[in-house]
């Protein structure tokens, strides 16, 4: 499979302020994590709020500032330049949906205007009329109607205004499109609605998606593989069949069995595997492996040193001293 | 015995451009030692319900029916009268523990408040107590904790804290207004199982207000089912979860993704809720209704009895299935 997005030792630190006579301290939101992505899937990215999900994904588009480590997308390198041209050249191809769909589009302009803005930044050439008949066509294809198409967001319910946030991601057609807790603050009936549109999306153009959520029975129905994080580092990379069914860290273990499933009989029957206490800060992450101080397996080595990823026989990534 | 009963409670808002019809001729009741779910999308006025009882409504607010709390009639006492059962009998966790704390006082005087006020203790007393309900709420450590400030703990501590607040005089009837909705995953595991030990504990009823069926079925004994204000069906777990009976219910349920079993693609419930400023006549669901026909266009639809306190709010007739 084509390698889209290598990413490799990626580090991103945001230093606090410093106080008169403290210590320089700093918060290691992303630290040291390598993974690829493969063109044509959707990987799921997930963990608890706090684990660096978000600021991972945006520092791939460039929204976080890279502390170390490089992004290669389809093989040139492009994070070391991160100067304003080269953004504007690979933000082309990688695009954004986020998780506040009223929030993140332009109250004082139309539909229309949200959704052609980044076609004539990218095609100045194309005429007023060509440009129309694309945001046309696009708002088709995300279940927008057309006669909708001069009104301003705040007409619009949150899961339209998420669809328009679609159509603006997808009128470039981009490669790679992120989407940060896209589907989060909808409704569930508005919520099913939208998966179902990704998806579909996902297959007509073969888009590469990374989704990032919390909720795990929708990275369930959506992703091909899912990452999973914890105070900035990986645990787990697996297909999704594995996860869900064998996944092998602890911490998947755990927060998978803490999802609460709506089926009353499954639900109280099930083990809960309950991690004692509290994500630790990200400020002072334990020594050894991150995960120690809530583990139920946790034993000296844990506490030494911290687990290098590998690989296992089915191709997954853990990284744990003691993988199930 | 029902510790709470709301009979035909209209909540309704005067905004500027006319009336909102928050809730809309809801009747229940709470038992003993019961914990009733209320589920529905935002705007279903689900929150605007507990609100109601609580006699906490925005200044716009109107409330019209009965609410009987132990016997007594909630919706006619004055602030003063209504201040005494407020987080004396009744109590209310809500979702944001960000917010809901206030962020100039301490865990202390905010916890040490409530028992000087509604049990006349004495400041030492009060805060023997209070560590103590800091311990049972599973925070480690109380008696320092007990002086920090709000923003000092983590979002799952405050919610602790919030839980153990409300519970400080022994609540017949606890309300928690989506208690897990800002909490992650794992955080949520560790609060159901508390309310679920501190209900048998102290043998209290509960409202669970939600919107995660998945926190239904973990915690709920009965279940309502709210939609554009109206309450549309109401029935125990396994009657919503395994024969569920109104259309939204039934669409609803079918529209989760499930970490159980595998779908290639999601039911929907097409359109979007309606617009409660101007709601159809008939049936509000009627747009988004597989089922729908000619009667439920117009006319009030009736909640129908279907079977051992089951109703729902249908015109549909369930007497065959």
């Amino acid at each position: 499979m084509q390698k889209l997005l290598e990413i490799k030792n990626l580090k991103v630190h945001f230093p606090l302020k410093k106080k008169l006579f403290a210590k320089k301290q700093v918060i290691y939101a992303v630290d040291n994590i390598s993974f690829d992505v493969y063109a044509g899937e959707i990987l799921g990215i997930v963990g608890e709020s706090g684990c660096g999900k978000s600021s991972l994904a945006r520092s791939l588009v460039g929204l976080n500032k890279i502390t170390s480590g490089e992004v290669l997308f389809l093989n040139s390198e492009y994070l070391e330049v991160a100067s304003a041209d080269n953004w504007h050249k690979y933000r082309e191809d990688i695009q954004f949906i986020f998780q506040d769909p009223v929030a993140s589009l332009n109250p004082r302009m139309t539909v229309a205007e949200i959704i052609a803005e980044p076609l004539e930044i990218y095609n100045p050439n194309l005429t007023k009329v060509e440009v129309m008949n694309r945001v046309i066509e696009i708002m088709k294809l995300v279940g927008l109607s057309v006669n909708q198409i001069n009104r301003y967001p705040l007409e619009f319910s949150g899961g339209q205004c998420q669809r328009i946030g679609i159509a603006r991601a997808l009128i470039l057609k981009p490669k790679l499109i992120i989407c940060d807790e896209s589907v989060s603050a909808l409704d569930s009936s508005i919520k099913s609605q939208i998966i179902n549109l990704l998806k579909d999306l996902q297959k007509q153009f073969n888009l590469t998606i990374i989704f990032i959520s919390h909720d795990l029975s929708v990275v369930k129905h959506i992703c091909d593989r899912v990452l999973v994080m914890y105070l900035g580092n990986i645990m787990e990379l697996s297909k999704k069949n594995i996860l869900y069914t064998k996944s092998h860290h602890p911490y998947s273990s755990a927060l998978l069995s803490a999802v609460p499933i709506a089926n009353p009989d499954v639900e109280r029957k099930k083990v809960i595997k309950l991690l004692e206490g509290e994500l630790p800060s990200s400020i002072n992450p334990p020594l050894g492996c991150v995960f120690n101080s809530r583990c139920p397996k946790v034993d000296d080595k844990c506490r030494m040193s911290r687990p290098p990823v590998s690989v296992l026989d089915d191709g997954s990534l853990v990284a744990c001293f003691y993988p199930d | 015995m029902s510790i709470l009963e709301v009979q035909n409670l209209n909540v309704e808002f005067k905004v500027h451009d006319g009336i909102v019809k928050a809730v809309d001729n809801v009747s229940f009741s709470v038992a003993k030692g019961e914990v009733l779910g209320i589920v529905g999308e935002s705007g279903s006025g689900k929150s605007q319900t507990v609100l109601a009882i609580m006699g906490l409504l925005a200044n716009n607010g109107m409330i019209n029916g009965s609410v009987k709390f132990m016997g007594q009639e909630l919706s006619k006492l004055s602030y003063k009268e209504i201040n005494k059962i407020r987080g004396n009998k009744l109590s209310i966790i809500f979702q944001d523990p960000m917010t809901s704390l206030n962020p100039y006082l301490t865990i202390k005087s905010q916890m040490i408040e409530v028992l000087m006020l509604h049990k006349g203790m004495s400041k030492k007393d009060a805060l023997v107590e209070c560590i103590n309900m800091l311990d049972i709420v599973k925070i480690s450590e109380a008696n320092k904790r007990i002086a920090l400030y709000p923003h000092e703990l983590s979002g799952g501590m405050r919610q602790r804290v919030m839980i153990a607040i409300a519970l400080l005089c022994k609540p017949e009837l606890l309300i928690a207004d989506e208690p897990t909705t800002a909490l992650d995953v794992t955080v949520q595991a560790q609060i159901l199982e508390l309310i679920r030990e501190l209900k048998t504990e102290f043998n209290m009823g509960v409202i669970m207000i939600t919107h995660d069926m998945g926190v239904v079925a973990n915690l709920c004994d009965r279940v309502n089912v709210m939609y554009a204000g109206c309450l549309v069906e109401s029935g125990t777990i396994n009657d919503i979860f395994y024969d569920a009976k109104h259309p939204y219910t039934r669409a609803l349920l079918a529209s989760i993704p499930s970490l159980v079993d595998d779908v290639e693609r999601l039911s929907t419930i097409p359109g979007e809720p309606p617009n409660l400023m101007n709601l159809p006549s008939g049936c509000a669901f009627q747009n988004r209704c597989q089922n729908v026909h000619k009667e439920c266009m117009a006319g009030e639809i009736m909640l129908q009895s279907i079977g051992d306190n089951r109703f729902a709010k249908c015109n549909l007739d369930f007497s065959s299935c």
